[in-house]
């Protein structure tokens, strides 16, 4: 037999297929070449390690278990998170697994990592409540802005109580009595002054009606408010003025008007219903 | 920020552990994120940047508070709100929000160290290098701290569960 039929033949040598003068002739060639003899030795040893493996499992396992039973389990299930998340290295993981096949506790224990490392992220998110994007939109804005909204606010929510009307009156006059009725105020005399001008008998004498926003503006204290109240007095006097001359004029064209309108109707008014017995002054008081 | 909401809610209520402190925190936390949005640094990722500055601001306003809030387990109504219904019954989400609130009552068992480790890399998902960057902590003290917790949390999980994940 030459190399190369001992080749084509080795597969079948290896399984023992070949017949027995083809086996023993391959067998001699082997022996009597180098090459061909380690090519047999190849072929003939995994079917030995399987053999040898397939009978020693079960003392291989056990021996494991042996070692990394009681202390040494501390250290395997020290290694049980890794084994979970896949990041040991190979021969440690080998080892573990291994362990872990006979180890109920640690199976137990690498089933809730399992289930850990799947339910954990669920917990990331936790939503807060509807509002929470506005209030927090709200809090970026610039502070004008959140005060004059805050002021629309609470003046909308002051506007809708039933009681404002009522509450909006009694601070008004509180303010008022503060102002004009506490003792040692620029605006004291002033009530006093509206209740003298309120007593006077009508028609105002325009003089004295002049004279008195001076006296109301030399009373006040000489403070800038009160300086400001003495010149609207005052500029209020100047109307009055100005309404007085308006008033007198009036009444003066209504007066020509009168006696136009007297003078088409004819003589005295006699086509105006009066009678021939009136006397002059009783045609004066009909026109 | 309705995208990062939750996230920063979550992290808030994990650190205060009182709804109403987390609400008010994670608005804090917002408004710092308005206004220091220049220092992220082109590179950064935002998330994490995002859970520093709320880490960051939880330890700050417990400092304020100087007392720690006491231990309260997370209502289970939280635990609804957490976890949008994995299925369309009610059943499963059912299911969800017990599982959750069960696993709030695990964490509550661990210590403020472990259930920061859980919070940053099994829970908001970090990175190793990023935690580490975070915690100002070497790498490998991350890595088994992480283990540590996560291997304490399954503990905690059997006490109160033993069939948790089992089926």
């Amino acid at each position: 037999m030459d190399c190369r039929r001992f080749e084509f033949r080795l597969e079948d040598l290896s399984k023992g297929a070949l017949p027995l003068a083809e086996q023993r002739a391959a067998k001699e060639h082997a022996a009597g070449c180098a090459a061909c003899n380690e090519l047999l030795e190849l072929v003939m040893l995994p079917v030995e390690t399987e053999r040898e493996a397939s009978v020693s499992l079960r003392g291989f396992v056990e021996s494991v278990v042996d070692q990394t039973s009681g202390a040494a389990c501390a250290s395997a299930t020290a290694s049980l998170p890794a084994l979970a998340d896949g990041s040991l290295e190979r021969e440690q993981r080998v080892l573990v697994a291994a362990h872990v096949a006979e180890c109920a506790e640690c199976d137990h224990l690498v089933t809730l990592l399992s289930a850990l490392r799947r339910d954990l992220p669920r917990l990331a998110e936790v939503r807060p409540d509807a509002g929470f994007v506005a209030d927090v939109l709200k809090r970026t804005l610039p502070v004008n802005v959140q005060l004059r909204r805050w002021w629309g606010r609470t003046w909308t929510r002051w506007l809708h109580r039933p009681r404002f009307a009522s509450e909006l009156a009694y601070i008004g006059s509180l303010v008022l009595v503060l102002v004009v009725a506490t003792p040692g105020s620029p605006l004291e005399a002033v009530p006093r002054r509206a209740l003298a001008a309120v007593q006077q008998p009508i028609p105002i004498d325009v003089e004295e009606y002049l004279a008195a926003p001076a006296d109301a503006v030399q009373a006040l204290t000489g403070s800038p408010g009160a300086e400001r109240v003495g010149k609207w007095i005052a500029a209020g006097a100047g109307k009055a003025q100005q309404a007085d001359e308006v008033v007198d004029k009036a009444a003066e064209g209504l007066a020509t008007f009168w006696r136009g309108a007297a003078s088409l109707m004819g003589n005295d008014g006699t086509e105006a219903g009066t009678t021939t017995s009136e006397t002059p002054e009783m045609s004066e008081e009909n026109r | 920020m309705r995208r990062y909401q939750g996230r920063v809610f979550a992290v808030s209520l994990h650190y205060m552990r009182d709804r109403e402190e987390a609400r008010d925190v994670s608005q804090d936390i917002f408004i710092r994120v308005y206004q220091r949005l220049e220092t992220l640094r082109e590179g950064d990722t935002f998330l994490p940047w995002l859970l520093r500055l709320s880490r960051n601001a939880c330890i700050d306003r417990l400092r304020r508070l100087k007392v720690r809030t006491p231990a309260i387990a997370v209502p289970v109504e939280v635990a609804a709100v957490t976890v949008p219904a994995s299925g369309p019954t009610p059943e499963e989400a059912s299911l969800a929000g017990a599982r959750s609130a069960l696993l709030y009552r695990a964490l509550d068992e661990l210590s403020e160290g472990n259930r920061e480790m859980i919070l940053l890399k099994d829970i908001q998902e970090l990175k190793l290098e990023e935690i580490s960057k975070m915690l100002a902590l070497p790498l490998g003290t991350v890595k088994s701290r992480t283990h540590r917790a996560r291997l304490e949390l399954a503990k905690a999980v059997r006490q109160l569960d033993p069939s948790f994940g089992v089926g």
